[in-house]
């Protein structure tokens, strides 16, 4: 029974960190612009964040240090200022993005302005990080963020052309009026949204916060192999109710509500309601993990006493620096700037630095003296390698293809 | 950010030619076609009872807050020419039509009419098709 409940960290990070705002919007639009020809891109994304996120709880366990104490000593203070604060400004971007997300979500089910929730949404949630034991938290999240499977069941329900769907997965549509750019500068906006850097962080710092040690290490491989394979299921669905349903209209996707009026054309009301809790839960779970992630880095870096289980007097600075970024994101929020643009920025920039989190990982995952017996073996590092290339290569092209297509038009 | 700043200012910024502004009529005729099916398809569900009161108002709002962008976007661009003003004359009160559909929705959606929805959304295949005519206009 523990570790069916301990099971729930990896929904929680899957849900959270693979479905969250960002892959919303995204699979949403990919899907009724593409169909499923960017479908390969969530498979590869589920392979690569499963290979690091299953080497930084090795790595976690090995060593009992999060990820930015390793990016410090292996790559020095200057280097690793640069990885820290690039993958803390997109991990805050991405808190933004999160936050307003659940206040779209809730403005779906009132019809009242996702402004008036923004503060509602913040209090709460800073109640929660301060009141609700973790545990409790993640169990919630996890299993309302289930909700999500009526995406996979509206798909079902839609009665698509399956041999056509089969077809946009082997064929690309990227002759659609679509120049070979702007679907290789929706790619990377794909791989983005599906592989944050926060996914990692969260992971493995709640590894470390909760002392696991090699005994643990079977549940958190379950977690990785079941939680993200899972993730990209939800993804999958949520591309193919936009490709059945907007793809041969012509239509494009630019807001949530998009996302799931499919489902409620396959499901009807109940199937809409269900979809947008799932979507509440995930973007929530998703704020609390872009929060967490983006404290740990600053707290990890500069070497604060940092945790949620810590008492807070001791680890004072983090729980002060975590009420700031939810302040400031709030704020920024309520500006009226729209968040669905924030979406899409946190997305590319999330895209630009990931090969700094994954880097040194991966070293360290292959330093013998520090990893014992838990270090790499070949497959782990073949998999390491080809996926630290493909976002290498995404990060390097993220930004002349983001020029070459005026950011996908 | 700020290259992301520069594109979307490139995008938005003054037509030079009379094939920039036909790209552009064409474009924006796009996007209102593709604002215009989304509300019908919302107006659809609701009247299938397929979606709740609530979901249907916060879509036709969007809806319609993007097509006034979509038409302010491309009324107020300076046509380069002659030809451009031809163009602009004919462009024009479409995406008033199309507004002013997407406004009834909206006010139909509000109140949880379901009948005036289907009426406005009946007018929606006449714009949508004179739309896609001017989607299909290319630079000479």
């Amino acid at each position: 029974m523990k570790r069916v409940l301990t099971l729930t960290l990896g929904i929680l990070t899957a849900i959270g960190g693979f479905i969250d705002i960002g892959d919303l919007v995204t699979d949403s639009l990919i899907g009724a612009r593409f169909g499923m020809g960017l479908m390969w891109i969530t498979i590869v994304a589920v392979f690569g964040i499963m290979t690091y996120a299953e080497m930084s709880a090795r790595v976690a366990t090995a060593t009992k240090l999060p990820v930015y104490d390793i990016v410090r000593s292996r790559m020095g203070s200057r280097l690793s200022l640069l990885s820290a604060g690039g993958s803390f400004f997109a991990t805050f971007l991405a808190l933004i993005a999160e936050l307003a997300g659940v206040a779209l979500a809730i403005e779906l089910f009132t019809s009242v302005s996702y402004l008036l929730w923004i503060p509602f949404v913040a209090a709460l949630m800073w109640f929660l990080l301060w009141r609700v034991p973790f545990d409790y938290m993640e169990r919630a999240y996890g299993v309302l963020g289930l909700a999500l499977l009526a995406f996979v069941v509206a798909v079902w329900q839609l009665g698509p052309d399956w041999e056509s769907l089969g077809h946009q997965v082997t064929h690309p549509p990227v002759t659609n009026g679509e120049g070979i750019p702007t679907y290789f500068f929706y790619a990377v906006v794909m791989l983005g949204a599906q592989m944050t850097p926060y996914e990692v962080i969260f992971f493995s710092s709640s590894a470390v916060e909760k002392r696991w040690s090699r005994s643990d290490l079977s549940t958190a491989r379950l977690n990785v192999f079941i939680g993200f394979p899972l993730g990209g299921l939800l993804a999958i669905a949520i591309q193919a109710t936009a490709a059945i349903r907007y793809f041969p209209l012509g239509i494009e996707v630019d807001h949530l509500s998009q996302t799931v009026l499919p489902v409620g054309f396959a499901l009807g009301k109940i199937g809409l309601a269900v979809a947008i809790l799932g979507i509440v839960a995930a973007t929530f779970g998703a704020t609390m993990e872009t929060l967490l992630s983006s404290t740990y880095a600053v707290s990890q870096y500069w070497g604060w006493t940092w945790g949620k289980s810590v008492r807070r007097t001791e680890a004072a600075r983090f729980n002060v620096l975590m009420l700031a970024l939810l302040v400031v994101a709030a704020a920024i929020g309520l500006t009226t700037i729209n968040p669905i643009t924030i979406t899409v920025y946190a997305v590319f920039f999330g895209a630009l630095v990931l090969p700094f989190t994954f880097i040194p990982i991966l070293i360290t995952a292959n330093d013998r003296r520090l990893m014992g017996d838990l270090v790499n073996g070949r497959l782990a590092n073949t998999m390491g390698t080809v996926f630290l290339f493909v976002t290498l290569t995404a990060s390097v092209s993220a930004l002349p293809l983001l020029l070459a297509t005026k950011a996908g038009l | 950010m700020l290259t992301l700043a520069i594109a979307a200012a490139a995008c938005a910024g003054p037509s030079r030619s009379d094939d920039d502004y036909t790209n552009k009529a064409a474009q924006t005729a796009q996007a209102m076609g593709s604002l215009l099916e989304t509300a019908r398809l919302g107006a659809d569900a609701a009247e299938k009872d397929r979606t709740i009161a609530p979901f249907t108002s916060v879509l036709m709002r969007e809806m319609e807050g993007d097509a006034s962008g979509v038409q302010s976007v491309f009324l107020t661009r300076q046509p380069p020419s002659a030809t451009a003003v031809e163009l602009r004359a004919r462009v024009a009160p479409i995406l008033t039509d199309a507004t002013s559909v997407l406004a009834d929705l909206r006010i139909a959606a509000y109140r949880n009419d379901v009948d005036a929805l289907s009426r406005a959304a009946e007018r929606i295949p006449a714009i949508t098709e004179t739309l896609g005519s001017i989607e299909k206009l290319t630079p000479t």
